[in-house]
């Protein structure tokens, strides 16, 4: 079968997928609506069914300036059964065509091509082969790695310990020896007891295939200037507490009981922070490869304290926060 | 900004006031930002007192006026010397029984609520008001002794010349409870409990030593300090009288009365003068020989009363628990798996479940105060009372159900009182009791779950009954109820469970507590206590024979029956303290006994007396306590203060003359206490004045979280330092400050969590620039003890402070190892600048206890411990983090009881700072008691 027929194939499954979606009211469909620099406004719906083992993927949304319809279309065989001894499930394939706003490439808005996934455990591996969406004259292609890994051990003394990580191997699709490599891993790592939490966020990179944009961009609360480079981390402290706690009754008629919740909770936490974040790059970008170039490590520092005010799942935040520079911030947002 | 003036007499306010018991600290009165503003308080005059009272209260006035001229009259007798006028006051505003004497005012304060007080006190005397009066007079009385210098002082000075708060502490507490023994018959020297307790050290022969009885300090053995004080130390002066002569404690006062070093301790706050020297004028022998001889007799008094309990068969029972300390109230769930229980000890206290065979001990309820733990039918969920602030005038007893599946805690009544609880057999209702009326009294209601109607069963109105526990029968058609009554008599009755006449099962002296119902209906198992040893009894409701069921070395409390009703647990007591014990159920070995029968007399109601009662006016009892001369560098004043008994209104002076600058100086500091409390002050010196107020407003007050919300205003002036720019030219400045705090405890077993979390603002006009500065701080202190036996604690710490005022004076100043900015390992105020961070880790592990005395001197050596810390910081107009400054090292902390009250902690500290050339060195106090 050619690729021409898979891709027919596939977007086919996403219109009728889509259609199922929107006349069964059991099944979730979620609408899309996101800009891009590529497309402006994007427009929209995406959903998730499963049937059995089978689990399509579906979404088409329209671009209003690009007039380019975007799509993601798939499936999942949800087929998952424990290792004998082991315990892990083994499963969830995954195998899409997408061209799709979306991607883990960094400095990256979206991506066109195959995926495809195995989740094992709290790993998920994904591969991809295709295009990025283009930032320069003509779009790269590339083949890339993705693993993802999320873990969380509980400790003594009511600590919870969380980790997770992202590293991602990939390659630009030219003809030898032009190919060339371009990797990231980041890590995080958050330690929390109860409202308190600190979090720290680590990465590097190598790009050896010059994909532009390929770096981390890190900042911290209140300060607009973000830090570029191909090592970065980030170091967060905050402590929340409750201000007040309650429930407000709401007056169901007896006939929308048992549909509505007797009361909402209503509350109000503060919060004090401390944020700090690095990255380091190369003093001057310009020189060549081979010639020496130091490397410059920036760093951004805040702190401040915010009060959340929440009625069920609504909430409001405002921020009260003090720069490095002795600047103040104050924010406030839903 | 304070001076060095301003900060040595503000530091001289603290130690003279707040050393011993005078102020109440903060603003607050034992925990309340005050007392309800809806309180109507009156004043009943006699000859000696002033008894002040609200709505609810006047017949307690009038009783409390015929006791208190009569203890009085003996007090005064026994000691020689009496304050001419005392001030009493009653307040129901906490569900727990207490009272305090504060000597610097001649001030006696009593709180109302009189619950289960068989549980550690003897209720065999007529009535709580002597009991508690009787007490706090001796207190009042005995602190406030002067012979020969201090008379001629206290006639000088006025009350702040108080001797005898430096003394060992039995020698005031045991001191008081003996006092009620000689003269009332009747005080926890002759309780049950407490011969149980002695009976046990003689048994053991694990007799304290004096350095371990004298003073407060933290103490991690059983029994507590507190059962040393007043109960053992009880013995201590009854045999100091009976070995050396009615007069020996009066001779022991009249001497430390005149010791010239006892003088020179502020309020009970310095070092006082060495025992054996008080001891030697006063019978004749130093301490360790009196101590000896002490003990001695102590075995001889109780080896017969042992010698009797092991002539007869002794009860062989199981022990389930193992933790100790105030392991108490058993409850064996319904369906026969578990037991639960309370506990409190060093580093935990709460609700917990045990299996019947001692395994699987975990707690499920965290804190102190909840207790009294009982099942629901289907063993799914435990009913219990708990004490929490009710509003913030209020802390009060109500009833809490904790499910076992979901773990989740469900408050059941507001406001209620309840304080003691049982489900019904269906389930459906819990019935309990509760105080109603302000003088203590008591009803028993009953809670429908489903409709939350609460119905009253049986009121005891004007203090004839007091509920102390009760027990629904098998079939939920009676009850019985464990009551005193006026004249001293805790007694079981029978009542239906809808109310109705009272049926007396015993009528006697002996205090009987705590009945249960055998699974079957046909006995009714209590606690009592004849010739004054406690052991489980039973009666059999057929043929109304009584049983006795134990016979324990200690003693035997709180019973409950397994459902199958085979075994029997109930709260017992060994060397470790009180835990839980199982036996067999077996009626067959049970001995019969005879209960005597007394007559109990009527209680008449409260008695009304000629005395005058007009409305409440603090005015004429704010006249100044005391004063004192201020020896300050340059200058000379005098400091005084004083405040009313209901410390409504309560004011320091400080006023005097600088003579290098030759113009007066002053603080004066007033706190209003109607609602919150409000200061108003005003500072002069040469440099400048200023002068404001403050408020603080509680937010949210339970036990284990409080939100405060401090305001204020201040306007001062002060001369600028630079005098070329703006020659003469004073810096006025308005300042308004709010301050938000945040404080919450949190415990689970012997892990423990401690959060302080502050932010300040100040908005600051400077009038000649016309200028505005704002401020803020940041504070966050949480610190977390490690659920690991011996107390060890992890520190984070965090400050920060912004500010855009562009005087360096008045900008944030770190470095050095005191201060708001801590930097050890630097210079003190290294860095400025106008940010500056503050943060910091510590792992605090004690070394050993040392628990020795200074010879007979007034002063423990306590513990010694040490921490171990990294601190970083960085200061400045703009901060970064390459230039942040790291410090670390260890300090060695001592804790110490300086006189007999007050712990304190010396700290001596090494750290290095990076990029330091050499370690700093420090001396540095310690906070006490953070858990």
């Amino acid at each position: 079968m050619g690729m021409a027929k898979i891709i027919h194939l596939l977007l086919v499954t996403a219109v009728v997928v889509l259609f199922l979606g929107s006349v069964s009211e059991a099944q979730p469909i979620k609408p899309v609506f996101t800009s891009t620099s590529l497309d402006g406004q994007l427009i929209g719906l995406e959903t998730d069914l499963q049937f059995g083992i089978w689990k399509p993927i579906a979404a088409l949304a329209y671009g209003l300036e690009s007039r380019h319809v975007r799509y993601k279309a798939g499936l999942m065989l949800a087929m998952g059964f424990d290792l004998p001894g082991l315990g892990q499930r083994l499963g969830d394939f995954r195998a899409a065509l997408v061209d799709w706003p979306d991607s883990p490439i960094l400095g990256r808005e979206g991506q066109s091509g195959i995926e495809v996934g195995w989740r094992l455990g709290n790993t998920q591996f994904s591969g991809f082969w295709g295009t990025l969406w283009p930032r320069e004259d003509e779009a790269p292609q590339i083949q890339y790695l993705s693993i993802e890994t999320f873990d969380s051990y509980p400790l003594p003394f009511d600590l919870q310990l969380s980790s997770s990580s992202h590293m991602i191997v990939g390659m630009v699709l030219a003809d030898e020896p032009e190919r060339k490599l371009f990797q990231s891993m980041t890590r995080t790592l958050t330690l929390s007891m109860g409202d308190l939490r600190l979090s720290g966020r680590l990465g590097m990179l190598e790009n050896e295939a010059q994909l532009e944009g390929f770096e981390f961009t890190t900042g911290v609360k209140g300060i607009t200037q973000s830090l570029k480079g191909t090592e970065f981390w980030n170091v967060t402290l905050e402590r929340t507490f409750p201000m007040y706690e309650s429930a407000v009754a709401l007056p169901v008629p007896p006939d929308l009981a048992q549909f509505l919740p007797a009361s909402v909770p209503v509350g109000l936490r503060g919060a004090f922070f401390v944020q700090a974040g690095g990255a380091t790059h190369k003093k001057n970008p310009e020189v060549s490869n081979g010639a020496t170039n130091e490397l410059e490590t920036e760093m951004l520092f805040s702190w401040g304290i915010s009060a959340t005010f929440s009625i069920s799942e609504l909430r409001i935040q405002t921020e009260l926060i003090f720069t490095q520079d002795g600047e103040t911030r104050f924010n406030f947002g839903f | 900004m304070k001076s060095t003036r301003t900060a040595v007499i503000s530091f001289m306010l603290v130690v003279t006031l707040l050393g011993g018991l005078s102020l109440p600290s903060s603003g607050q009165i034992f925990g309340l930002p005050a007392f309800d503003p809806k309180l109507e308080w009156q004043t009943l005059e006699t000859e000696h007192f002033r008894i002040h009272f609200h709505q609810g209260l006047e017949g307690v006035a009038h009783e409390a006026a015929l006791i208190a001229e009569e203890s009085y009259q003996i007090i005064k007798d026994e000691f020689g010397q009496a304050p001419a006028k005392l001030d009493l006051f009653f307040v129901d505003a906490f569900d727990f029984s207490n009272g305090f004497s504060n000597p610097i005012a001649d001030q006696v304060g009593i709180f109302t609520s009189q619950y289960r007080l068989s549980d550690w006190s003897n209720m065999r005397l007529d009535s709580w008001w002597r009991m508690v009066i009787f007490h706090e007079l001796v207190h009042a009385v005995d602190l406030d002794q002067t012979r020969g210098i201090s008379q001629v002082l206290r006639a000088i000075f006025g009350k702040i010349v108080l001797p005898n708060l430096m003394k060992p502490v039995p020698f005031i507490e045991g001191l008081a409870v003996y006092e009620k023994y000689k003269h009332l018959g009747e005080s926890r020297l002759n309780d049950s409990r407490t011969r149980m307790v002695i009976r046990q050290m003689v048994l053991d022969n694990q007799l304290p030593s004096f350095d371990e009885i004298q003073g407060a300090y933290d103490r991690s053995e059983w029994p507590s300090v507190g059962l040393l004080w007043y109960n053992y130390g009880s013995w201590l002066m009854r045999y100091v009288e009976e070995k050396y002569g009615e007069d020996a404690l009066a001779k022991f006062d009249a001497a430390n009365a005149q010791k010239p070093l006892n003088l020179l301790s502020f309020n009970g706050l310095g070092f006082g003068e060495n025992l054996d020297n008080v001891l030697e004028e006063a019978v004749g022998v130093p301490t360790d020989e009196l101590y000896q001889g002490f003990r001695m007799w102590l075995r001889e008094q109780f080896s017969p009363e042992i010698e009797k309990i092991q002539g007869e068969n002794l009860t062989g029972a199981v022990r389930v628990s193992t933790l100790g300390f105030n392991t108490a109230k058993p409850a064996w769930s319904p369906d026969g798996k578990w037991i639960a229980y309370r506990h409190s000890g060093p580093g935990r206290a709460g609700l917990r479940l045990i299996t019947p065979q001692g395994e699987e001990d975990r707690e499920i309820v965290p804190g102190g105060t909840a207790s009294y733990p009982a099942w629901s039918p289907d063993s799914k969920s435990l009913v219990y009372s708990k004490l929490d602030y009710d509003s913030p005038y209020y802390i009060l007893n109500d009833l809490y159900r904790y499910d076992l599946e979901t773990e989740r805690e469900e408050r059941l009544t507001w406001g209620e009182r309840a304080y003691y609880a049982k489900f019904s057999p269906d389930g459906q209702k819990i019935y309990y009791a509760k105080n109603i009326g302000r003088d203590g009294s008591t009803a028993l209601a009953v809670l429908d779950l489903k409709t939350r109607e609460i119905r009253t069963i049986k009121e005891f109105p004007d203090n004839t009954g007091i509920i102390h526990s009760f027990a629904l029968s098998p079939d939920g058609q009676q009850i019985a109820l464990a009551i005193w009554r006026r004249g001293g008599y805790q007694d079981i009755y029978l009542m239906p469970t809808v109310g109705g006449e009272l049926t007396p099962i015993t009528q006697d002296k002996n205090q009987d507590s705590d009945p249960t119902w055998s699974p079957d209906g046909k006995y009714i198992l209590f606690s009592s206590d004849p010739d004054r040893i406690y052991n489980l009894y039973a009666y059999r409701l057929e043929d109304a024979i009584r049983f006795r069921v134990t016979n324990m070395l200690t003693g035997a409390f709180y019973p409950t029956i397994s459902p199958d009703g085979k075994e029997l647990a109930f709260e017992s007591y060994s060397s470790q303290g009180y835990d839980v014990y199982r036996v067999s159920f077996d009626p067959q070995t049970w001995k019969p006994v005879e209960f005597s029968k007394e007559t109990i007399p009527a209680w008449k109601g409260y008695p009304t007396t000629q005395y005058p009662i007009r409305p409440y006016n603090p005015w004429p009892l704010l006249l100044p306590k005391f004063w004192l001369p201020t020896p300050l560098p340059g200058g000379a004043g005098i400091v005084t203060a004083g405040f009313d008994p209901l410390f409504r209104h309560i004011y320091s002076v400080v006023a005097g003359w600088d003579f290098m600058a030759n113009v007066p100086f002053y603080m004066l500091s007033y706190t209003n206490n109607e609602f919150v409390p409000v200061t108003f002050y005003a500072n002069g010196e040469a440099s400048g004045s200023s002068h404001g107020l403050s408020a603080s407003v509680p937010l949210s007050l339970s036990l284990d979280r409080q939100q405060w919300l401090e305001i204020g205003y201040e306007r001062s002036q002060r001369e600028l330092k630079d005098e070329t720019e703006r020659p003469g030219v004073p810096l006025t400045l308005q300042t308004l400050s709010g301050s938000y705090r945040f404080t919450q405890g949190r415990q689970q077993d012997l892990f423990g969590n401690l959060l302080q979390l502050s932010v300040s603002g100040a908005l600051t006009h400077v009038a000649e620039s016309n200028e505005w500065r704002k401020t803020f701080v940041l504070n966050w202190r949480e610190a977390f003890r490690l659920p690991i036996q011996t107390s060890q604690l992890v520190t984070l710490r965090f400050v920060g402070g912004w500010t855009d005022a562009k005087e360096e004076d008045v900008q944030f100043k770190l470095g050095g190892p005191y201060g708001q900015f801590v930097l050890r390992g630097f210079e003190m105020e290294a860095f400025t600048g106008k940010q500056a961070i503050s943060a910091g880790v510590q792992y605090d592990f004690p070394l050993f206890s040392i628990d020795r005395g200074l010879g007979r001197w007034p002063f423990f050596f306590d513990d010694l411990g040490a921490h171990l810390f990294v601190d970083a910081g960085m200061a400045g107009d703009r901060l970064r983090l390459q230039e942040v400054k790291l410090g670390f090292g260890v300090e060695l902390q001592l804790s110490f009881t300086l006189g007999y009250f007050e712990q304190l902690g010396l700290i001596v500290g090494v750290a290095q700072g990076l990029g330091q050339s050499q370690p700093v060195f420090y001396l540095n106090a310690a906070i006490p008691g953070l858990f």
